[in-house]
């Protein structure tokens, strides 16, 4: 246990440095830095600018201020923030604690509500309430968290019930010790619904399954047989049993939730970490983010690492030793390594890492040589476009071999389960209307009626043998209050003739599914209401479609790619190969993703347009989501690897390639399958948050995100444009169809939920 | 299996906790009132004029932005400014109700014969908020650190005449003589922008060089008490990115009828939030008590006047401007490519090209989109809001895509059937335009332009960039076709000489210049020498009048639009004076809050 702990903590320390030097290399290729806005003020004098570039160490190249920051760091010594101004380590000193309660709050919430739920689906199995429950469970699992937050702040700001934001009230240091701790807690009460609710799911399931099993053991019957009332024997006997395993999943979801509190604490106004690392990316602030990270790194390991103990704790069978060839063995190569220098590099896979390294270096020095990395990275994009092309065909093709597969072997199963057939068909008609979105919409995307802003959805009523659309005038313009006319109304044609389209570039077309007979030019009618500039949403939602559905597709194709390939050949190879493979994993899922996300986000530059920004954010996406599935894969396929059949083949002679696309590849497409469809949703929010955060696809394109951002302002729920919400409604329509659809193919394939883990990002 | 009720009692049990521990407890806050008159009035402490009050009461503001620290001398942005003016002074003030200059730590000022000589008598009796009397010897400190070369800052940009500092000297105690090398008319207004600050204690960093590194956020968070200064406020307490506490500052030098010291009010509580949004929010659930409200958000704010007891004052237009402008600027980069393609580049400085561009532009709609109605269309560079100074007389440039076609064909483009614009070489009339994100005109312009653009055959892209990184476009890079910013504005229209002047670094179509590259510029640049030398106030808005006349003749600017300005402000508080621009609660000291 010991030996254990002590090995835990040094791999930490290794990734931790690992992060922080990610860090500084992604901040230093950032274009510019935090005094750019003092010096692009003509009225700062070049002066101070040189003074402070001196200062603060910028007039340095990025390694020589990495060393210096190390340094400091080691002394205790964070930096400084420069948006603050003041210690970075007092900075966090009075954020930390904020998110680590909120964190704590939720998981106590979470618990609260899954716990009994769970425990009550359980007894009442397969009884409606067991069905709504799990229904509502699955609801609550696909509801985007800053989505629910924006409902939250405007719940608050409409009631008055609830604190808007903060964390204390602006009297807070007047007030009593008693009051000043129900002080914040009245202002956490949001925060943390709005953060645990999506972990009542998976935590309900947990209970209910576990609680279903030992209900069924034989104690259980044993204790029933003598007699013990019911009571006693569910709480006495099976809750102890079963509340067990979720004692370590505590852990778990405490690590998972500082994703969540980024988003929820910048939606929500809560002076937490997350928003701390939020601003401090945006402002370039770099040693509040590097720290920031740090510390978010530390937390999400640490809360592994908690779980790791726990349940070595609560269940005995369970030994506490890392796989061969984990840090321990590069930490203990070094070590010995240094001492018996020949043998080292036989005997411990992990000096492998020691020998690739130099080369890594040389090659990335290299290339980076001749140019300035600004020059260098702009020319390895331009040679990156054909490389991008042929990866796009291969994607499609993986993307339509994945579908039609899917199709082919579980599509009549699917069919036949109602849940399966929902969800196929919620899907269906998404990415239909993503696809025929220059048919379906009435309007262009761009097209505005700026005498329309804000226009409520029109009423569409049967009249006359046809139907008809309300028209409406301005009210109150300084309200965009708009009120129906008596009378005036217009019929709607379907399948009539307006503006010309193109589709799929290849024709134009005319005709368009919805259509108005106008009698005025700038009649418009609005089936889901406008935005601000009185663009239609209808239209709007079906074209930002195409970017929030097809996001998913393609980011999962990627990431199934470089998991299988990566995955696959670090099982099949083994040794070397398989631990630079699994500690770059392992790096990659120590870092938070959102965090990740944002820093990589901050390299590409500020003038993407958003064709660049959606390749760019599929990339980013996909160099967070590999390790996952790679891990899953390699883990999958090690099992394979022994197999009579493999071994067959390679007495046979096969090459390695063909063992591990002919052998391998089918005998894991089903698993593959179905992870790839419970990690699209996790595509889609990233992406979706990304826009809400204004980092995403921008104006005049449509994404659901970005849709979504304009309804923060305040007088979108003050004066109730409730339709400004409808984006993030499809957000959650698409994922949880994804993710009934993944639970009914795990359902089809794994019914005993071995092998594939719930995941949700 | 299905006598089943209750929950078990381990679990009732941490539920119950739970919900106890989230019961919001009452408003439990004891503010303890300050104690005021202990120490004795200065002889020369200046008597408000508004009606005496009582002491009391406790005034908090929301913030979207923060403080960069609580330096004077270092670089700092408005918040930090803003904040600065709660504690410390300048020798001269600004008063928004009679937009006169009144005196602040001076009682009284003369101007010497030759027009260059401005004497300046202190106060007698003034002390700092740590009870340190306070000299001429803390002038000629402040205009020490402005001028020393070690301390690079804006004022000493500013505070030049001709390209010569100001020359001062303490002729007594309370005393300090100003020299300037010639005539200048806005030295008052100017002067007033130098707050003075604390020799006996900052004389060590002055001596030392880290004068700029000093009083920093650090510095407010751990030893707020050296925050020495005159400000009717002294800062008690300030965690980042939550609040700033102030309290009466016990030594400050206005005093009401009764003699009674001001200000009234307790404390000064300012929390930081997130975005002007949620300050929005805050105000009209009662939890702030004033705010500036935007446009769009009139509407549903004053829905909660009643229930939360405040006011919503309509200030009409705002002082601010907004425009697009092309980049005129003729110059290559390092690489010897010219900023702006050629034949772009003729579009641009094509007087009437920019005219039919903005009659082109939908304002009416953008401000009915952007402002819900509220604004007006903005025609010179000096806005209505600014009554002193604006002119009325200046042309119009209405909605009208008609003419504006007109105006392209007459200039030699032409449209192709599809109604796509070409020029007279055939080049098709495209050009990109930078935004800067997160604010509500740009975003409804963002596509208003776009559309109305493309109305008229041109096709526009809209690029956001985040502020540094615009500023850096136009202001270094010079790197872009067009932009649009929006600047602040109010006050003496001196103040924009950088903007005005053709050599100014806020000469945005083509700042810097050498010499005057046209013959309208070279006027606005006599323009700005003659009303630097001119005294008399009528004279000097004849010339404005011609400057703003001459700009909208031009028009390099492309005006957009001034929306209505509104303020909100909860009804217990008594004094408060709506000037017509300007901050609302800018005689905070006199503000004070009726006890029933």
């Amino acid at each position: 246990m010991i030996g254990f702990t002590i090995r835990r903590l040094l791999a930490m320390l290794v990734i931790l440095f690992g992060v922080t030097l990610m860090v500084f290399l992604l901040m230093s290729l950032a274009p510019g830095d935090f005094l750019d806005s003092a010096r692009a003020d003509p009225l700062t004098p070049d002066e101070y600018v040189e003074q402070m570039e001196k200062e603060w160490g910028l007039d340095q190249p990025w390694y020589t201020q990495y060393g210096i920051w190390l340094k400091n760091v080691v002394q205790g010594d964070f930096g400084q923030s420069w948006r603050y101004r003041i210690g970075v380590f007092d900075l966090l000193l009075q954020r930390v604690p904020a998110t680590l309660i909120l964190s704590l709050t939720s998981i106590l919430f979470t618990w609260l509500i899954a716990i009994p739920l769970g425990i009550l689906a359980a007894i009442y199995k397969d009884s409606i309430f067991d069905r709504i429950s799990s229904l509502l469970a699955y609801a609550a699992l696909s509801i985007p968290e800053f989505f629910l937050a924006l409902l939250a702040v405007m719940f608050a700001a409409q009631t008055g019930l609830f604190p808007t934001g903060g964390r204390s009230s602006p009297d807070h240091e007047f007030m009593s010790a008693t009051a000043q701790l129900g002080d914040l807690a009245y202002h956490l009460i949001l925060p943390t619904i709005v953060l645990g609710i999506g972990g009542i799911a998976g935590m309900m399931r947990i209970m209910r399954a576990n609680f279903i099993d030992y209900m069924r053991a034989e104690f259980v019957n044993t204790a029933r047989a003598k007699g013990l009332g019911e009571r006693v024997v569910m709480f006495k006997h099976v809750l102890r049993n079963a509340i067990n395993p979720l004692i370590t999943a505590f852990g778990y979801t405490f690590a998972s939730l500082l994703s969540g509190a980024l988003l929820v604490e910048n939606v929500m106004n809560y002076p937490g970490l997350g928003q701390l690392i939020f601003q401090s990316i945006v402002t370039q602030d770099q040693y509040v983010v590097l720290a920031g990270l740090m510390v978010g790194t530390f937390m999400l390991m640490s809360g592994n690492f908690l779980a790791d103990l726990l349940l070595a704790k609560c269940d005995p069978r369970i030994r506490l030793e890392d796989q061969p060839g984990g840090f321990y063995s590069l930490v203990r190569g070094m070590v010995f390594g240094s001492v018996r220098f020949g043998k080292f590099f036989r005997v411990y896979p992990g000096a492998g890492l020691l020998r690739v390294t130099p080369v890594v270096l040389l090659v990335i020095w290299l290339a980076l040589r001749p140019w300035q990395i600004e020059e260098a990275v702009s020319a390895y994009l331009t040679f990156g476009k054909y490389l991008g092309i042929l990866a796009l065909v291969i994607l499609v093709v993986v993307l339509f071999c994945g579908i039609g597969y899917g199709a082919w072997r579980f599509g009549p199963q699917l069919v036949r389960r109602p849940m399966g057939f929902a969800a196929l068909l919620v899907l269906g008609l998404l990415y239909m209307g993503a696809l025929f979105a220059p048919m379906l919409a009435p309007y262009q995307p761009n097209e505005q009626s700026l005498a329309q802003g804000f226009h409520p959805p029109s009423k569409i009523f049967w009249q006359d043998g046809g139907l008809r659309v309300q028209m409406y005038e301005v009210a109150d313009p300084s309200a965009a209050r708009y009120e129906a006319i008596p009378g005036e109304s217009r019929p709607l044609r379907i399948g009539g003739k307006g503006s010309t389209y193109e589709v799929f570039g290849l024709f134009e077309m005319e005709r368009r599914f919805f259509h108005i007979e106008k009698e005025h030019e700038d009649e418009r009618f609005f089936l889901l209401g406008a935005d601000s500039t009185g663009r239609d949403i209808f239209s709007r939602l079906l074209y930002g479609a195409r970017i929030s559905l097809t996001i998913g597709l393609i980011g999962i194709s990627i990431t199934m790619t470089l998991g299988f390939i990566i995955g696959g050949v670090a099982a099949y190879f083994g040794g070397n190969v398989d631990f630079l493979a699994m500690r770059m994993v392992e790096f990659l899922m120590a870092v938070p993703g959102l965090y990740l996300l944002l820093t990589l986000r901050s390299v590409f530059g500020e003038d993407l347009d958003s064709r660049q920004l959606y390749f760019v954010i599929v990339v980013i996406l996909a160099i967070i989501g590999w390790a996952g599935t790679a891990r899953v894969i390699r883990g999958m396929a090690l099992s394979i690897r022994n197999r009579p059949f493999v071994l067959a083949a390679e007495a046979m002679g096969q090459s390695s390639p063909k063992i591990l696309f002919k052998h391998l590849l089918p005998n894991l497409a089903s698993y593959l399958l179905v992870a790839a469809t419970l990690s699209i949703p996790g595509y889609i929010l990233g992406e979706a948050a990304l826009s809400f955060l204004g980092l995403g696809i921008q104006d005049p394109d449509a994404s659901w995100g970005l849709m979504l951002s304009q309804a923060q302002q305040g007088k979108v729920f003050m004066l109730n444009f409730w339709w400004m919400f409808l984006p993030g409604v499809a957000i959650f329509l698409t994922v949880i169809a994804f993710n009934v659809l993944g639970d009914e193919l795990r359902d089809i394939i794994d019914p005993k939920g071995r092998i594939i883990k719930q995941t949700k990002t | 299996m299905n006598h089943f009720f209750g929950i078990p009692k381990r679990l009732q049990f941490s539920a119950g906790l739970f919900l106890a521990s989230f019961l919001p407890v009452g408003c439990g806050a004891d503010f303890e009132s300050v104690e005021r008159g202990q120490h004795p009035i200065p002889e020369d402490a200046d008597q408000s004029f508004s009606a005496p009050g009582q002491y009391g009461g406790v005034f908090v503001l929301s913030q979207s932005q923060q403080p960069a620290h609580f330096n004077p001398i270092a670089d700092g942005d408005a918040y930090t400014s803003e904040t600065l003016g709660f504690f410390m002074n300048g020798l001269v003030t600004y008063n928004p109700m009679t937009e006169e200059h009144i005196p602040e730590l001076a009682k009284k000022w003369e101007i010497g014969e030759d027009n260059k000589t401005y004497t300046f008598h202190l106060r007698r009796g003034l002390r700092w908020s740590d009870g340190e009397p306070l000299t001429a010897d803390d002038v000629i400190f402040t205009f020490d650190a402005i001028y020393d070369e070690r301390f690079p800052n804006r004022s000493a940009l500013q505070y030049r005449v001709a390209g010569q500092p100001f020359e001062y000297e303490k002729i007594d105690e309370h005393t300090v003589e100003f020299r300037t090398a010639e005539v200048y008319s806005p030295f008052i207004n100017d002067i007033g922008w130098a707050q003075i600050m604390p020799r006996h204690i900052l004389k060590p960093y002055f001596e030392e060089g880290t004068l700029q590194r000093t009083w920093t956020s650090d510095t407010a968070i751990n030893e707020p008490e050296k925050l020495v200064g005159t400000g009717p406020f002294r800062i008690k307490s300030y965690r980042p990115g939550e609040r700033l506490i102030l309290e009466p500052n016990p030594h400050y030098w206005r005093v009401d009828e009764k003699r009674q010291r001001l200000p009234y009010i307790d404390y000064l509580i300012i929390r930081y939030v997130s975005d002007q949004n949620t300050e929005t929010i805050q105000f009209a659930t009662g939890q702030s008590d004033f705010s500036g409200i935007p446009a769009a958000d009139v509407a549903w704010v004053r829905r909660t006047e009643e229930m939360h007891d405040f006011t919503v004052l309509d200030r009409g237009p705002s002082t601010g401007i907004s425009f697009i402008w092309f980049n005129l600027n003729p110059g290559k980069n390092s690489r010897g490519q010219p900023f702006v393609e050629p034949h772009k580049l003729a579009w641009f400085e094509q007087r009437e090209f920019r005219h039919a561009i903005l009659h082109g532009l939908d304002r009416p709609g953008l401000i009915r989109a952007s402002f819900f109605g509220r604004g007006e269309p903005l025609h010179s560079v000096i806005s209505p809001g600014n009554t002193r100074w604006h002119n009325p007389e200046v042309p119009h440039y209405d909605y009208d895509p008609e003419r504006a076609r007109e105006l392209l064909k007459g200039l030699g483009f032409r449209y192709e059937d599809d109604g796509r614009l070409f020029d007279a070489e055939g080049n098709r009339v495209e050009f990109s335009l930078l935004v800067s994100e997160g604010s509500a005109v740009l975003e409804g312009l963002r596509n208003t332009f776009r559309e109305n653009m493309a109305d008229l055959g041109i096709r526009v892209e809209v690029r956001s960039l985040d502020f540094s990184a615009l500023r850096n476009r136009i202001g270094s890079s010079f790197q872009y076709e067009a932009a649009t910013i929006g600047f602040t504005g109010g006050g003496d229209p001196s103040g924009g000489a950088a903007m005005y002047r053709s050599d100014g670094p806020f000469h945005v179509w083509h700042p810097q210049q050498p010499e005057p590259a046209t013959e309208w510029e070279a006027r606005i640049d006599e323009i700005m020498d003659l009303q630097e030398r001119e005294l008399d106030h009528d004279r000097r808005k004849e010339l404005f009048d011609e400057m703003q006349m001459i700009l909208a003749t031009e028009l390099p600017l492309l005006f957009l639009v001034t929306p209505t300005t509104y303020a909100g402000i909860q009804n217990k508080w008594q004094n408060i004076q709506v000037p017509p621009s300007g901050s609302l609660i800018w005689n905070l000291d006199e503000i004070w809050k009726e006890t029933p």
